[in-house]
C-alpha cells in the first residue's frame, strides 16, 4: 500500500472509498501510481506495516490469549 | 506571380481547410466556441476566467425574504490564448509545376497542416499547454477535471456502464447538471468498448450511450476517442451545448488562417514559405482556486 495525497477535488478508489481534497489515502500501490500519474495525488510515502507491537495492542482490549496451534509435521497420518 | 495572388491562394484554402480543422478534432466537438468573445485576431492574449466560490442555498419560505442576498464571490483569472500553428517551405519550381497542372488550391498537403493544427488544438483542449513540459499554463480537460475516480476495467463487460455510473453520481454529488454527457477514452479502452458484449451477446455500447444520455432528447452524448489521453485513462463532461457554456466555453481568437510569401521577399524565385496559424484557448468555469480544478469534469485514471 502507498500514501497519497488527494489534490482533486474528490477523488473516488478502486475500493470504493471517496477522499477529498488534502486528504491522505491509502491504496493499492499501482493504483497510486496511476493516480499520481493522472495528476489526481501526489505521493507522501509508503503506508507502515502493522509491528508486532501493534498486534500485541489490539490484544490489551480483554481478550483472552489465543492458543497458536500446534505446527503439524505430517507425521501419524 | 505577384504577392497579392499568394494571398488569393491562401484565401481559397483557408475556405478549403474548414472541413478538417472541424471534422478531425474531437476537442470541437467537446466545447462550445463562445461567438461573442471569439475572432478577436491574435493581439487578443488572455481571456478572463472566475469561479464561484461559494454562495449560499436557496431556501424555502412563506414569504419573500430580503435578508438574505448572498454576494456573489467570485475569484477571477486570466487564461492565456497560445497560438497553434505549423509551416512549411515549397520549392518554388514544385510551386510553379502544381499551378500549372491545376493541383495547388486542393493540395493534400494544405489538408495535412490542417488536420495538424486541429491535432495541436485537441491537444490543448483535451490535456492542456505545458511549455516546459511539466506545468501546464493551460488546462484541458483531462487536467483541469475536479472530480476523479478510480473506474472501472471497461475490458470486461459492464466496466464501462460502472464507470459512466460512478461519473453521473459524481456530477450529481457535485450538483453538475447536464442534458448528456461525453464520455472520451484512450483509444485502446474505445476499442474494447466497442467490442463489448455479454456472454449472450448483448453490446454494451448500445446501454453505454443509453446511460450518458439519461433523459436527454436525441442521445447527444458521444463515445469519443481522444489520442490525447494516455492508455487506461478517459473523462465524463457535460456535453457541448450553448446551454452548457456556464460550465465551458472555446474562446478562438482566430481560426487557423493560411499565410503564403515568398522566401526572402524574392517575388521571382524565391521559395514559398506557407503558415497556418490559429490562436484558441479552452476556458473552464466554476475553478476551484486552492486546487486549480473544476467539478464540470471527471476523469478516470484506471480503465
Amino acid at each position: 500500500m502507498t500514501r497519497v495525497k488527494i489534490l482533486t477535488l474528490v477523488y473516488g478508489s478502486a475500493a470504493g472509498k471517496d477522499y477529498k481534497t488534502g486528504e491522505i489515502a491509502e491504496l493499492p500501490t499501482e493504483e497510486a501510481q496511476r493516480a499520481v500519474d493522472a495528476n489526481v495525488a501526489e505521493y507522501v510515502g509508503a503506508a507502515p506495516v502493522p509491528t508486532a507491537e501493534a498486534e500485541d495492542e489490539e490484544d490489551e482490549f480483554g481478550s483472552e490469549p489465543v492458543a497458536t496451534p500446534a505446527k503439524k509435521t505430517g507425521k501419524g497420518r | 506571380m505577384a504577392q497579392n495572388e499568394l494571398v488569393n491562394i491562401g484565401k481559397q484554402w483557408d475556405k478549403d481547410i474548414q472541413p478538417y480543422l472541424l471534422g478531425q478534432s474531437i476537442g470541437r466537438q467537446l466545447i462550445p466556441k463562445n461567438m461573442k468573445l471569439s475572432g478577436k485576431g491574435i493581439g487578443n492574449t488572455t481571456v478572463q476566467s472566475f469561479g464561484y466560490k461559494a454562495t449560499a442555498d436557496a431556501i424555502t419560505d412563506y414569504d419573500i425574504r430580503n435578508d438574505m442576498g448572498s454576494g456573489v464571490d467570485i475569484e477571477g483569472a486570466k487564461v492565456i490564448i497560445p497560438i497553434q500553428q505549423d509551416e512549411i517551405e515549397i520549392k518554388r519550381r514544385q510551386f510553379e509545376a502544381m499551378i500549372s497542372d491545376g493541383m495547388a488550391v486542393d493540395s493534400d498537403m494544405i489538408a495535412q497542416m490542417a488536420v495538424k493544427v486541429a491535432q495541436e488544438l485537441d491537444k490543448t483542449i483535451i490535456q492542456g499547454w505545458k511549455p516546459d513540459g511539466s506545468t501546464y499554463v493551460v488546462k484541458g480537460f483531462y487536467q483541469v477535471a475536479g472530480l476523479s475516480d478510480a473506474g472501472s476495467d471497461i475490458g470486461t463487460y459492464k466496466g464501462a456502464l460502472t464507470t459512466v455510473a460512478i461519473g453521473l453520481q459524481k456530477f450529481r454529488s457535485a450538483k453538475i447538471y447536464s442534458q448528456g454527457y461525453n464520455l472520451v477514452l484512450a483509444p485502446a479502452q474505445y476499442n474494447e468498448l466497442l467490442t463489448s458484449e455479454s456472454s449472450t451477446g448483448i453490446p454494451e455500447w448500445e446501454k453505454v450511450i443509453k446511460l450518458l444520455n439519461v433523459g436527454a432528447p436525441g442521445n447527444p452524448g458521444q463515445i469519443l476517442a481522444s489520442e490525447d489521453l494516455a492508455a487506461g485513462t478517459g473523462f465524463m463532461a457535460p456535453v457541448s451545448t450553448p446551454a452548457n457554456s456556464i460550465y465551458f466555453d472555446l474562446i478562438e481568437a482566430q481560426q487557423p488562417t493560411n499565410d503564403l510569401r515568398y522566401k526572402n521577399g524574392d517575388e521571382k524565385y524565391g521559395d514559398i514559405m506557407l503558415r497556418l496559424v490559429g490562436a484558441a484557448t479552452p476556458r473552464f468555469k466554476y475553478m476551484n482556486a486552492s486546487t486549480g480544478t473544476t467539478p464540470v469534469v471527471c476523469k478516470f485514471t484506471g480503465l
